[in-house]
């Protein structure tokens, strides 16, 4: 929405110095009006006002109010339940998707309050993440049937919820989550497939990164952190070096390399952790400063393989970049003259390849303009 | 335009009545333990905390709760891990129901006066005879309306509470009522 806004004014300027006539104008107004997101900023109120009924559902239900009977409490979601979904699609069914969606989303929410209602009547312990499956499996179903893309990215959200419910339970419940995370991920990679609920694959990303530091800290094993840099930097290379073969392939090749870098970098990150913390070898410092420029090296290899062309993976390069440099500085003050050695030898060479990349970046522009569209 | 809204509005209502079917089934499977099972009394000390979606709650914990891995019978599950494990009561005195043996496998020949409750616990195949093993009911945990978790604890404290268990034929159990020496505290309506 905000870009739309920008390129309203970018157009208006065009236009005013001659760059673009009337009709060219006019085009590119019709083109931005065609192409904008359904959903807007009423789309994303409702979706919200839906959330903070839910919300109110849930902390009845948690307040166990006795002036409420029980009996009063089952019917009242079990009311809801049935004016979001048929009135939901009542609403979608004549065009008004927005209002569907939300409808949607506070009858998924309501089924949740009504698991847990049940839970509270019979006293039900220890229980919670199996809880928290039925809630999704409810959930995917009712996506699926509704093709409801907000419904997908309800789905995610309570699987992160599962996730967090089975970190919080005994030891018997908390191992089913290290297969049925990417199980239930892969599910909703599926249903948004399906259901073209683009904004649900940031969740399923960011989900899946945190899943990987979640079973590295429970299980304290590297295992997962080499695997997910071995797929993450698979994804950002094949971004980097052929993005038109993932975006035939998945049609969302510049997210996935980002998100893909932005694994590799954390993998790292969490590798220079684990020496910090001692948990791999005793001389720390050498090896952390390795992996230190291990990382820089990575930050500024990614800027220059496809930060000119994907705005995301520069982000993530510049800010794990200047992450790195303040830690690496603050672990090796113990030596002041080490310390400006280290950011004397690095500004020369940030400097060298400053130089290069914007040769790079020069040469690259000229054989291919259109690619700087993103830049 | 006329078949397509009723496709979609009966994919809605589709939709309502299978979660609804489903809280509906949790529903009559747990209130048939309580209307069909065994009730045994078994004596509580509490704890105090909050749950995000079922509200608070008072932590209870029983005497069946700890069990030493040599106590039970049969044969151990070859696997480390979660694993159910089979646990008989008796009615001793003054109405309370105490230990009267465990099993690895479900007792067909429960003999009569006993109840068989089903549990779950952490085997570990290395785990010594003597090695207390935490045993799990579904029972451990009692909603209460907001704020009044507080009471039930302090006269926990003060003396132990009593809690009406139902247990279904399965061994599956269920909190009928909590007592405090012979006082209902809560009696749990079927509904």
């Amino acid at each position: 929405m905000a870009l739309t806004i920008g390129l309203r004014k970018h157009i208006a300027r065009w236009q005013r110095d001659g760059v673009i006539d009337e009709i060219v104008a006019e085009r590119l107004r019709r083109d931005l009006e065609n192409h904008r997101s359904g959903f807007g900023l009423g789309g994303i109120l409702a979706v919200l006002g839906a959330v903070l009924l839910g919300a109110a559902i849930i902390s009845l239900v948690a307040a166990n109010w006795e002036a409420m009977p029980r009996l009063l409490r089952v019917g009242l979601i079990i009311s809801v339940l049935w004016l979001g979904y048929v009135g939901g699609a009542w609403r979608q069914s004549l065009g008004d998707g927005r209002f569907g969606q939300a409808l949607y989303l506070l009858a998924a929410i309501t089924f949740g309050a009504g698991i847990a209602l049940i839970g509270q009547m019979y006293h039900l312990s220890g229980d919670a993440s199996d809880a928290a499956l039925l809630w999704i499996a409810g959930t995917m179903v009712a996506a699926l049937f509704l093709r409801s893309p907000v419904l997908v990215s309800a789905s995610t959200v309570i699987t992160g919820f599962y996730l967090f419910v089975s970190l919080d339970g005994s030891a018997s419940e908390a191992v089913n989550y290290l297969w049925m995370v990417p199980v239930l991920l892969f599910i909703c990679g599926g249903l948004v497939w399906y259901t073209k609920g683009r904004a649900a694959r940031h969740l399923i990303a960011l989900l899946l990164i945190t899943y990987v530091i979640v079973v590295r800290i429970d299980l304290d094993d590297a295992a997962i952190l080499w695997l997910a840099a071995l797929a993450g930097g698979a994804l950002f290379v094949l971004d980097g070096v052929r993005p038109g073969l993932l975006e035939r392939l998945t049609g969302w090749a510049e997210a996935l390399g980002a998100y893909g870098f932005f694994m590799l970098l954390v993998a790292l990150l969490f590798f220079q952790f684990d020496i910090a913390t001692g948990s791999i070898t005793d001389d720390s410092i050498p090896n952390q400063v390795l992996i230190g420029f291990a990382i820089l090296g990575f930050s500024i290899a990614g800027l220059i393989l496809s930060g000119h062309r994907n705005l995301a993976v520069r982000w993530v390069a510049y800010s794990v970049f200047s992450i790195e440099v303040l830690y690496l500085a603050f672990e090796t003050i113990g030596t002041m003259i080490g310390t400006a050695s280290f950011f004397l030898s690095a500004g020369v060479i940030v400097l060298l390849l400053a130089a290069f990349v914007i040769r790079m970046e020069r040469r690259l522009q000229r054989r291919n303009p259109k690619r700087q569209v993103t830049a | 335009m006329i078949l397509k809204i009723n496709r979609l509005l009966w994919l809605g209502a589709a939709v309502a009545l299978l979660q609804s079917g489903v809280l509906y089934a949790m529903v009559r499977q747990h209130a048939s333990i309580l209307r069909d099972g065994t009730d045994i009394t078994l004596l509580s000390e509490p704890v105090d905390p909050h749950d995000i979606m079922r509200g608070d709650y008072v932590v209870l914990r029983y005497a069946i709760s700890t069990i030493e891995a040599g106590k039970i019978t049969g044969t151990r599950p070859a696997k480390d891990g979660p694993a159910d494990v089979y646990v008989t009561v008796r009615e001793g005195d003054a109405g309370a129901w105490r230990f009267a043996g465990a099993s690895w496998q479900k007792r067909e020949d429960v003999p009569s006066g006993e109840v068989q409750l089903r549990g779950r616990t952490e085997m570990f195949a290395n785990a010594a005879a003597d090695s207390q093993l935490r045993v799990t009911y579904g029972i451990e945990r009692y909603y209460v309306p907001e704020g009044e978790g507080r009471v039930i604890e302090d006269q926990q404290r003060e003396h132990r509470i009593e809690a009406v268990v139902a247990v279904s034929s399965e061994g599956d159990a269920q909190i009928r009522a909590l007592k405090d020496n012979g006082i209902v505290l809560y009696d749990e309506p079927l509904y």
